[in-house]
């Protein structure tokens, strides 16, 4: 993830295109810091403090029992445990989809690399009743899961696994395949000379050239899918201690009225988000050092 | 010997990319194959490797049927001109790679890879990254990681195509002490005709897929056989001429036809001269060659140790052709464009005609 970190770091954003008008130090410049800065507080920064505020308004202990209720406990657990088993799915899984995008031929590969991107572009609430059209109840596929193997998708954890796994496709497929994209191949033609294994080249070549973007796309996922909603609350409708996960405790909450509850997961939620990001940060940061 | 291709051929789609290549090359010699790029030359190599399935056609490693082996059986050698290291690992850990493969123990991997650090004169390097080596040295790096697990045979595809002039003669010279210290058998991909007459103990000419012809360096470029070789290698004058007993006729001038060429008895001919064969001389009398006509002076041209002269040949075909002259020759002849000389050839050799 090089270039994307470059794209990121090294652009400088005071620095201006070289033009036949005279250079007028500073102010241009400042100008558009300003610009950029302002517009980074206004729609982030603020809302952040202001969640923050709500969330400890009635001090630390409050904060903590907010959070320490069973069905928030609850919440934020079902959270954080569908989206660790999605990402771990999915970082195997895209991470095998970009190696075959990129590796072979296949007729409709074009169309396949296309569909990939989908799940970015459909609202989340559409793949929530794409889902229960497929799996509910009277459907044929939902009849023989719960019928035959006592299965039940909707309404439950398996639900929203399933949801998250659609939202989530693309990030780890979309990290790997620009780097495998990269690598050059005489790099696994030569580990095959020398004798490694496919296993082995993968193991000890391949692996540890596309980790970081691995890394990346399952973290970005993870952040992301810890924030779903919208297919979620289709999908799993919302039970208190069994299928209300973190998003939805909130949403309920702000229907009940109760923001300093509402703020305090919300700000768990924020922190788990916000330590993936950082993660992702710090990883590109250690590369673009080492490089 | 060690290495064997049997009629060996391969397609791309419906493309030939390699024809019928036959070839053996013995133990310990190192055998280049020259051709343009897109000749096939890298195709074969990789074929030999195993890293492309063959179309038809048989290889042999040390006399043992590889055709159907993966390249991880066939245990070569391969260096590629990008160098190819693993970026992730040290210089020791690339080196290592083949034998951590092969469960070879600690001490003795290090062991190996001291030795062969010594061999590329690279010691102290172990620990460092490929990115924080040169070109040259990462070929080196690339060179003794090849050749840790005693590969049958060292396959090198162009390995100093990237690399400046100066590292590249030297490079290959020691490329060249090492195969033969070690009496490896290697063949060595590569475009460039120079390189190919430093190092080679036998030089295969392949255009198009086929490999036209195998000799010693000095033998194909005296005495090629085809035509492509005579064209390809240096430069060559080539004139048209018909062998008739034991004289060569060109035109209406006639030369006594070199030795062993009766194959040729009663047929057209080409008659080739190396520019450094060609003479020149103000009368007819000082032509140190056989002489084959007056031609015109087109141009004189610094060419580093010596000068090339374009000269017009004067009579019915009106040819164009090249010499190489010393500096002091062209003094004392007095060479001026424009003027007119006596060519003359000193040594020269016969091809089949192409016209038929």
């Amino acid at each position: 993830m090089a270039e994307q970190s470059q794209v990121y770091g090294s652009s400088n954003i005071g620095e201006q295109p070289p033009s036949s008008r005279p250079y007028v130090p500073g102010f241009g410049a400042w100008g558009l810091r300003l610009m950029a800065i302002s517009y980074l507080t206004v729609f982030i920064v603020i809302p952040l403090l202001v969640v923050n505020v709500q969330g400890l308004r009635f001090g630390l202990d409050v904060f903590w029992q907010s959070i320490s209720r069973p069905e928030a406990v609850s919440a934020l657990t079902l959270s954080v445990t569908t989206s660790l088993v999605m990402t771990v799915i999915n970082t195997v899984m895209g991470t095998l989809t970009a190696y075959v995008l990129v590796r072979y031929k296949f007729p409709g590969k074009t169309l396949f690399n296309t569909l990939v991107d989908l799940p970015f572009a459909i609202p989340t609430l559409v793949i929530g009743v794409m889902l229960v059209l497929l799996y509910g109840p009277q459907t044929i596929v939902g009849k023989f899961l719960q019928q035959e193997l006592g299965v039940r998708i909707l309404f439950d954890t398996p639900g929203i696994v399933i949801a998250l796994l659609l939202v989530g496709y693309p990030f780890v497929i979309r990290a790997v395949q620009p780097v495998l994209l990269q690598m050059d191949s005489n790099q696994t033609d030569v580990a095959q000379t020398i004798g490694a294994s496919p296993w082995t080249t993968f193991r000890r070549v391949i692996f540890p050239i596309i980790r970081p973007a691995m890394v990346t796309g399952a973290l970005l996922s993870f952040a992301r899918s810890l924030g779903e909603f919208g297919s979620i609350i289709v999908v799993a409708g919302n039970i208190p201690m069994r299928s209300q996960t973190g998003t939805v405790y909130v949403y309920t909450q702000v229907e009940a009225g109760n923001m300093q509850a509402a703020s305090s997961v919300s700000m768990v939620l924020l922190l788990v988000a916000f330590a993936a990001t950082i993660g992702i940060d710090m990883m590109n940061w250690r590369r673009h050092a080492r490089n | 010997m060690s290495i064997e291709l049997i009629h060996v051929s391969k397609s791309f789609d419906t493309n030939p990319i390699v024809r019928d290549v036959s070839v053996s090359i013995a133990t310990g010699e190192l055998f280049v194959l020259l051709g343009a790029s897109g000749s096939g030359k890298s195709t074969l190599l990789r074929l030999i490797a195993g890293l492309l399935e063959l179309d038809g056609g048989t290889i042999l490693l040390n006399d043992i049927d590889v055709t159907r082996l993966s390249p991880q059986q066939r245990g070569t050698g391969f260096v590629f001109q990008n160098y190819s290291l693993f970026r992730h690992m040290t210089v020791a850990q690339n080196i290592e790679f083949g034998l951590s493969i092969r469960k070879v123990k600690r001490p003795e991997r290090e062991q190996k890879v001291s030795e062969l650090l010594e061999l590329i004169e690279l010691q102290g390097y172990e620990d460092r990254f490929p990115g924080q080596l040169s070109g040259g040295q990462q070929q080196r790096v690339a060179l003794a990681r090849a050749l840790a697990y005693e590969p049958n045979v060292l396959l090198l595809d162009e390995p100093f195509g990237a690399l400046d002039v100066k590292i590249r003669v030297q490079l290959r010279q020691n490329l060249r002490a090492i195969q033969q210290r070690l009496g490896l058998t290697a063949i060595l991909v590569t475009h460039d005709q120079e390189e190919a007459f430093d190092i080679a103990d036998r030089i295969g000419i392949i255009d198009q897929g086929e490999l036209l012809e195998v000799g010693a360096p000095d033998q194909l470029y005296r005495n090629p056989t085809h035509r492509f070789t005579a064209t390809f290698l240096g430069t060559a004058n080539l004139l048209d001429a018909h062998r008739n007993g034991t004289n060569i006729y060109l035109g209406g001038v006639k030369i006594p036809a070199p030795a062993n060429t009766e194959q040729f008895s009663g047929k057209p001919v080409e008659v080739l001269a190396r520019p450094e064969e060609v003479a020149l001389s103000r009368t007819q009398e000082q032509s140190p060659g056989s002489i084959i006509g007056k031609g015109i002076v087109e141009s004189v041209v610094f060419a580093g140790p010596a000068l090339r002269v374009t000269l017009h040949l004067q009579g019915e075909g009106g040819k164009t052709l090249q010499a190489l002259l010393t500096p002091s020759d062209v003094r004392d002849l007095d060479l001026a464009v424009g003027q007119e000389v006596w060519i003359s050839l000193k040594e020269y050799h016969l091809l089949a005609s192409s016209v038929k």
